[in-house]
């Protein structure tokens, strides 16, 4: 590689990047360092009120300030608290209260000049609560994290002992411990050996304590220390004969959910906050949870935790926190911030999109990059808009133009392109899996069902109407030919996954064997959604083969016995199952329709596909999804900004599920037209839209944008016609525009990422070792760059001066014009070079090979 | 047990004979082989001509040595042999697999005279050298001027090559593998118009429109504006693309041919044509209303066969019954059933418009021909009628417009409560031990309990309905009677002193039970045809082929080997040979009636007998349809 190649990749990768960074200190200079106690607005006390049942029952307060700014901070270790009454209560550590005698009274709270109370109510002070195995030995199975899915409330367990996750299910836990058995998939039973796994005759020899103490092996390490009160109690309670429970245990209000404060919070970096756990009990009581329950931080790197819910902030960022007991997981999400900003800016915003996401940074503390240069917004909403870079020329032309309105004029214009068609095709037919072998082995069909996506497409037919006839696709209609991988009709409960998880954006699949670990979807609730697929049909043979479901839910014509049985049953009861939907509702076959038309309705009109699609298609513009993955909506993966998501749900079926009308909303928002230059409060952020996140180009992408660079097409010839020696995608198609992925030869799509479409595509746009060969010996890096029709040969050609091929190459690859010193340094470069030509070569490769080209940033 | 013969132009002194278990006759020793055979045609520039016009083509084949004149199986077109010359061998690296060890490529030059009466549509051609007679291109006759495409390249938007005013009839090739070829031509606002693409059977070709509007990306780039690319892979159905399209303003607009998969070469030439959509329509009515041959093969279990009023007749006229003589029935039927069918004509019962209810279905009398629509999706037509005990019945299907895999039309039948007693999908378990699921276009049934019954005819589908989605479905007594018969072959190339055999399946419909007897009418001089039994490979069996009965006929297979004896002249062209059929029950004989014309040529000895069931070209196409092909 010659001298010039070798240094230009240490070119200025991105002046404008740096240009982010010099006009940052103005909003920079607001920050500062913690307010002091003049900014001090108010004080509170969280929960403002408790009651206290049972001996020794206590209450986690925590005492939040609010501070000029809006910003809050939790000053619970450094209030000071009293009671009003210490023989109703007693003060134990930082902010918990302990019953003491039935009455009320008030916890006193004093920060600064500032004072709070919160009411608290003992009862039944004198009496210990009753015990049952669910509030006491469940508690301690979760905070030990005995039951995470991870260990014991896997799918299959561990070691044949299985419990529900987060004690879900604590009378099937308790019978499991106490009765014995191993565990097995996909059956009430019991296998052998019937061992119980506490010995009541001798408390410490029960496996239940010997197993996580480590006396015997344990897979799952030191879970409980012969020395912590957890162990002792759970020696205890197998010592009084590990009752279910005792007294009047039985008649306690049961859980009905948790709710955990703050939901949502900032912490300075070094700071820390306590959490507290609240469960929502059947009687309408409330009852602190907090030591009775299992956190979790998400990002341990940005927030760690104690068994007891002190969270404590390591560094810039945002996590969430997993708070897991009694059945219910609860989630709280908190922010961690180097520096507080004194002066928050008011931000100019376009729309809805802008007022969630600066409210949301405001709140974090973090302040959004400047609005993007031209430039780099040009190049950005043409590659998430149509796929292509823009030409040298209508950059020059968009840079020149002094509208105030370019940049909506030309959303408008990229909406209405052919390359919009092109490129949207190309994604839903990535999202749809068109590709030869998955539909039907029949290019045919595949050809087809790409036609009726590109038509959807150019039509700009509502999504929902697009879903609905995917979904509930019969006879002989294009989309019906995906029901027909390898030519036969894939199991129910496969086709039912895939639908669910393209439109609702949900995961069933692990509810096909049991209830689902994380969420509340039952193993009856996954096969009666698989029901609705369980009357389907392939009538014919190839290639006129005809997908139906049969009329009355029975087998049409049943004349020979069959050896699967066509009615969808329940694996573990073997019972047949009803096509019901997620909310319980069973469909029968004597409506109008057809119940697979009927789901599909249903799953149209449903809140979480609009909250799903648009998810989906708002990753394509960010990077990443609102909930990301993409179609991996659960209560452990929340949205982080529903409100966001919620609104722009609203607003895509409010307008006819027009994607059109999504890209536009979002194309318009000053989130979307934020610089990629951090500044100073947002470097850490990869979460809040603060800036624009640089997105490795998709291989299909990056493929084209060279072709369009060098000036040099791509041919692609398909393998299906090879042996007869003909075949091939026309002159000048591009990448973007094959129909199937899985016929057309290409060594460079497959080395960056084309997925085969077997699967719904997860594309991996990291780099990898084959890709850095591609990059230095790849016939795509290294054959585009000097042939007749090429750019740079033509530019030679006719006489450009370095000056102005520099100029050229770089509106083209980074729509934008050269610095005057990258200018200067490069023809300084291709003067050393003894080959003018070579040094053009090299010029090209290392555009083509730098990030700012191979990225959307 | 030999076959009699007749010579051509002698129909008097006929042969028949049942064909039952022969033993063959030994037969002359084959000739030494030799190195020509007959003629095989791989393609043809241009695709037809114009009313009237005279114009040079090429034919492009192997074996063409000796091309003598080209064969036409109607009148109003002459060609006549110019020259023949091998093409340029390709390079052994661009030779396809499959033609490698082929003979030499050769280009036969012609001269086409198209007479201005000749009526317009296609047409058979065939080449004929002293190795016999080839298999058919399609030859098209059309109205329209013709335009030659002249551009050796104009496969992007920007090349569009310019086409004079439509209509036309524009003759090029997808010359190359990827090549796709871009016309531009003119229109007024308002018009309508038609392209078709007429292409051999080897392609498939698809039409795309455009605006050549440019792009802000690009100022070539073309907006596409329809695409045509017949989508229905059915193996009965053409796989030619017809886009119809009403232009909004007047300009200048694009229109693309392409090949399937970026299929090319020179053996795929095309004819797109371009016409004012309602002048194709009226043109193809006339050609419609002119009529086709003077007889059509008759089709038992198809879609798109006529079912009529007449229907009852012309069973009977394949029966050996006297048309006018009741059928002879069972005991059972002949205990109180109704009778044979009168000669009158079925009444027809429109369905269209009757209540949907279940309980308001229409009852008929049998027979009756119940005609209909599904008038949208859902819909299901309904009737009652009457059955007695032994009653044998025939349910058939007719689908005049849209058919399988469109529409598939699904008929149960359920008894006064309700249950299940027949459908027309047929199921078999099959050697993978999978269902499979088969809809017929007629099902038989004899009841085995008298009763009321309701017919519910529908979509098999819940989700279309519409005009297009017309049935006629004929109820009827079970007539016994010689089905359909097979033969594969298109043309015989007889070698003098040679035999060749050739193979037919003969279809037994509604329990037919008597022998069908074969003949060959207008065989050449010196040749004969005789009985002969032939091996056939087992077909692997269905582990379960259900209520196979039901659903398909009863067939049989029968075999003739055709002998020209060593001194037989050869035909200069080809002779028409009539595959006759008779019914022969009980020592009556039924009706005879034609199966099939077959080209017959007897060839001088240094010609290698050829069966010429399918050429490479339609078994690429067969094999493309995962049709059954029979070995070579």
């Amino acid at each position: 590689m010659s001298k010039l190649v070798s240094r230009l990749p240490q070119l200025p990768k991105l002046p404008t990047l740096l240009a982010g960074f010099l006009l940052i200190p103005a909003l920079q200079s607001t920050a500062g360092p913690e307010p002091s106690s003049s900014d001090l607005l108010s004080l509170r006390l969280a929960p403002d009120k408790t009651t206290l049942r049972w001996k020794e029952a206590s209450q986690q307060f925590s005492v939040v300030a609010t501070f000029a700014g809006g910003r809050e901070k939790d000053v619970t270790s450094r209030a000071e608290f009293s009671l009003a009454d210490p023989a109703v209560a007693r003060l134990g550590s930082a902010g918990r209260v302990v019953a003491a005698g039935d009455g009320q009274t008030w916890l006193k709270v004093t920060f600064a000049s500032l004072k709070a109370q919160a009411s608290v109510v003992v009862v039944d002070s004198a009496r210990p609560p009753p015990f049952t195995y669910e509030k006491e030995i469940g508690a301690i199975l979760t905070r030990r994290g005995c039951n995470d899915v991870a260990c014991h409330a896997g799918v299959k367990g561990q070691g044949g002992f299985r419990l529900s996750i987060n004690a879900a299910h604590p009378r099937q836990d308790y019978d499991w411990i106490v009765e014995g058995g191993v565990f097995q998939v996909l059956t009430d039973e019991r296998g052998e050996p019937i061992v119980p796994r506490v010995d009541t005759e001798a408390p410490e020899s029960s496996l239940l304590l010997r197993k996580p103490s480590l006396e015997v092996a344990h897979g799952g390490g030191l879970r409980l220390e012969k020395a912590s009160a957890d162990y002792q109690a759970i020696a205890n309670w197998i010592g009084r004969g590990a009752p279910y429970h005792e007294g009047n245990g039985g008649d306690l209000p049961k859980v009905e959910g948790l709710e955990v404060f703050p939901r949502e919070g900032l912490l300075q970096e070094g700071g820390s906050r306590q959490l507290i756990v609240t469960a929502l009990l059947s009687d309408g009581t409330r009852e602190d949870y907090t030591h009775r329950v299992r956190f979790e931080s998400k990002q341990q790197e940005v927030v760690e935790l104690d068994r007891q819910g002190l969270v404590r902030a390591l560094n810039p960022g945002e996590s969430n926190i997993l708070v897991r007991g009694a059945g219910y997981e609860v989630q709280s999400r908190i922010g961690v911030v180097a520096e507080w900003i004194r002066d928050y800016p008011e931000l100019p915003r376009a729309n809805f999109i802008d007022d969630e996401v600066f409210a949301k940074l405001r709140k974090f503390n973090i302040l959004p990059s400047q609005r993007s240069g031209d430039a780099e917004f040009l190049r950005r909403v043409c590659l998430d808009l149509t796929g292509r870079i823009p030409p040298a020329g209508r950059v020059r032309e968009f840079l020149a133009d002094p509208d105030p309105q370019k940049r909506e004029k030309l959303i408008e214009v990229l909406l209405d392109s052919p390359e919009f068609v092109d490129y949207w095709t190309f994604r839903l037919a990535d999202l749809f899996r068109v590709a030869v072998f998955p539909v039907g082995i029949n290019p045919k069909w595949s050809q087809s069902y790409w036609e009726w996506i590109r038509d959807a497409v150019a039509r700009n037919r509502p999504y929902d109407r697009v879903a609905e006839e995917r979904i509930s696709a019969q006879g002989y209609s294009p989309a019906s030919r995906h029901y027909l991988p390898y030519l036969v009709l894939p199991p129910p409960e496969n086709m039912m996954g895939e639908e669910i998880r393209v439109f609702m954006g949900r995961r069933l699949d692990c509810a096909q064997c049991h209830d689902h670990p994380y969420e509340r979807w039952t193993q009856d609730q996954f096969w009666g959604m698989a029901a609705f697929f369980g009357s389907m049909f392939r009538l014919g043979a190839n290639p006129e083969s005809v997908v139906f479901d049969s009329p009355d839910g029975r087998e049409v014509a049943a004349d020979v016995p069959s050896p699967t049985e066509l009615r969808v049953l329940h694996p573990r009861t073997g019972q047949e199952v009803a096509p019901t939907l997620l909310n319980g509702t069973r469909v029968s076959f004597d409506g109008p329709g057809f119940p697979r038309g009927e789901m599909a309705k249903w799953i149209t009109s449903h809140p979480y596909f609009a909250e799903a699609t648009v998810n989906r298609f708002w990753s394509y513009f960010f990077g990443r999804g609102i909930v990301d993955p993409v179609d991996d909506f659960r209560s452990n993966n929340p949205p982080t900004h529903p409100e966001l998501l919620r609104r722009l749900a609203e607003d895509f079926a409010r307008n006819g599920y027009d994607l059109r009308h999504l890209f536009r909303r979002i194309a318009r928002s000053r989130t979307y037209q934020l610089s990629s230059a951090v500044n100073r409060t947002n470097r850490a952020d990869r979460l809040n839209y603060s800036r624009a996140l640089s997105r490795p180009l998709d291989a299909e992408i990056l493929l084209d944008a060279i072709c369009d660079l060098t000036g040099v097409p791509e041919t692609y010839g398909n393998w299906l016609h090879k042996k007869k020696g003909r075949g091939g995608a026309p002159r000048g198609t591009r990448a973007v525009q094959l129909k199937e992925t899985d016929i057309y030869q290409s060594t460079f799509l497959d080395t960056f990422g084309r997925p085969n479409r077997f699967s719904i595509p997860e594309r991996d746009g990291k780099s990898n070792l084959t890709r850095a060969l591609h990059l230095l010996v790849g016939s795509t890096y290294n054959e585009k760059l000097w042939a007749e029709g090429a750019r740079v040969y033509e530019l030679f050609q006719g006489g450009a001066s370095d000056a102005e091929i520099v100029e050229e190459l770089y509106l083209a690859a980074f729509s934008r014009f050269p610095t005057p010193s990258e200018v200067e340094e490069l023809e300084r470069l291709i003067a050393q070079t003894p080959s003018r030509e070579q040094a053009l070569r090299d010029l090209q490769w290392a555009l083509i090979t730098s990030r700012e080209f191979a990225e959307n940033h | 047990m030999a076959l009699s013969s007749k010579p051509a132009g002698s129909f008097s002194r006929e042969w028949m004979v049942t064909v039952l278990l022969v033993l063959l006759q030994p037969l002359p020793c084959p000739a030494e082989a030799d190195t020509s055979g007959p003629p095989e045609i791989l393609s043809l520039f241009p695709l037809g001509g114009r009313q009237g016009e005279a114009f040079q083509g090429t034919l492009r084949g192997r074996g063409l040595e000796g091309a003598r004149q080209l064969w036409f199986d109607s009148g109003g077109v002459r060609a006549r042999v110019l020259g023949l010359r091998n093409e340029e061998a390709p390079k052994p690296e661009e030779t396809p697999r499959s033609d490698a060890g082929a003979k030499p490529v050769q280009l036969l030059s012609l001269r086409f005279q198209v007479d201005p009466t000749a009526q317009p549509g296609p047409r058979s051609l065939r080449v004929i050298t002293p190795g016999g007679l080839s298999h058919p291109l399609t030859f098209h006759v059309h109205a329209e001027p013709g335009h030659l495409e002249s551009r050796p390249s104009h496969d992007l938007a920007s090349e569009a090559e310019p086409l004079p005013e439509w209509p036309l009839a524009v003759h090029g090739t997808i010359g190359r593998p990827a090549e796709v070829d871009y016309y531009a031509f003119s229109v007024s606002e308002g018009e309508r118009l038609r392209f078709e693409v007429r292409s051999l059977a080897l392609s498939d070709m698809a039409i795309s429109l455009y605006e050549p509007a440019g792009s802000w990306f690009s100022p070539h780039r073309a907006r596409r504006l329809a695409f045509s690319d017949e989508p229905v892979a059915y193996p009965e159905r053409s796989t030619e693309p017809v886009l119809r399209y009403r232009f909004g303003k007047s300009g200048r607009y694009l229109v693309r041919v392409s090949g399937f998969l970026g299929e090319g070469g020179p053996d795929h030439p095309y004819l797109l044509r371009i016409a004012r959509d309602a002048e194709r329509d009226k043109e193809e009515a006339s050609v419609s209303a002119s009529g086709g041959s003077e007889w059509e093969p008759w089709r038992e279990r198809s879609w798109t066969r006529k079912l009529g009023t007449d229907r009852m007749e012309a069973l009977r006229a394949r029966t050996a019954l006297p048309p006018a003589t009741p059928m002879k029935q069972s005991a059972e039927e002949q205990a109180g059933t109704q009778g044979p069918p009168a000669p009158e004509a079925i009444p027809v019962i429109e369905l269209d418009g009757a209540p949907d209810e279940a309980s308001e279905a229409m009852e008929v009398t049998l027979p009756a021909l119940l005609a209909g629509t599904i008038e949208h999706p859902g819909d299901i037509d309904r009737v009652r009628f009457a059955a007695k005990v032994g009653d044998r019945v025939a349910l058939e299907i007719e689908t005049p417009r849209a058919t399988v895999p469109i529409f598939n039309p699904y008929l149960k039948m359920v008894d006064a409560e309700g249950a299940e007693v027949l459908t027309n999908v047929h199921s078999i378990l099959n050697a993978n031990t999978e269902i499979e699921k088969q809809i017929r276009p007629k099902v038989i049934h004899s009841f085995p309990r008298a009763g009321e019954f309701t017919l519910e005819i529908r979509d098999i589908t819940a989700a279309f309905g519409g005009p297009s989605m017309a049935y006629r479905v004929l109820i009827r007594p079970q007539v016994p009677h010689m089905g359909q018969i097979h033969l594969e072959e298109d043309h015989l190339n007889l070698v003098a002193g040679r035999a060749t055999p050739v193979s037919l399946v003969t279809d037994q419909e509604e329990h037919f039970e008597g022998s069908i007897a074969l003949s060959l009418e207008g065989l050449p001089p010196g040749v004969t045809a005789v009985a002969a039994t032939r091996a056939e490979p087992d077909a692997p069996p269905a582990v379960n082929e259900g209520r196979k009965e039901r659903y398909v006929s009863r067939s049989r297979k029968a075999s003739l080997v055709l002998v020209a004896a060593a001194g037989a002249p050869p035909t200069p062209v080809p002779v028409v040979v009539k595959v006759m059929a008779q019914p022969v029950v009980e020592g009556r004989m039924g009706r005879m009636t034609p199966v099939k014309d077959l080209l017959l040529m007897v060839v001088a000895p240094a010609a290698t007998s050829t069966r010429t069931a399918l050429n490479p070209v339609e078994k690429t196409v067969a094999e493309r349809d995962n049709r059954r092909v029979s070995p070579d």
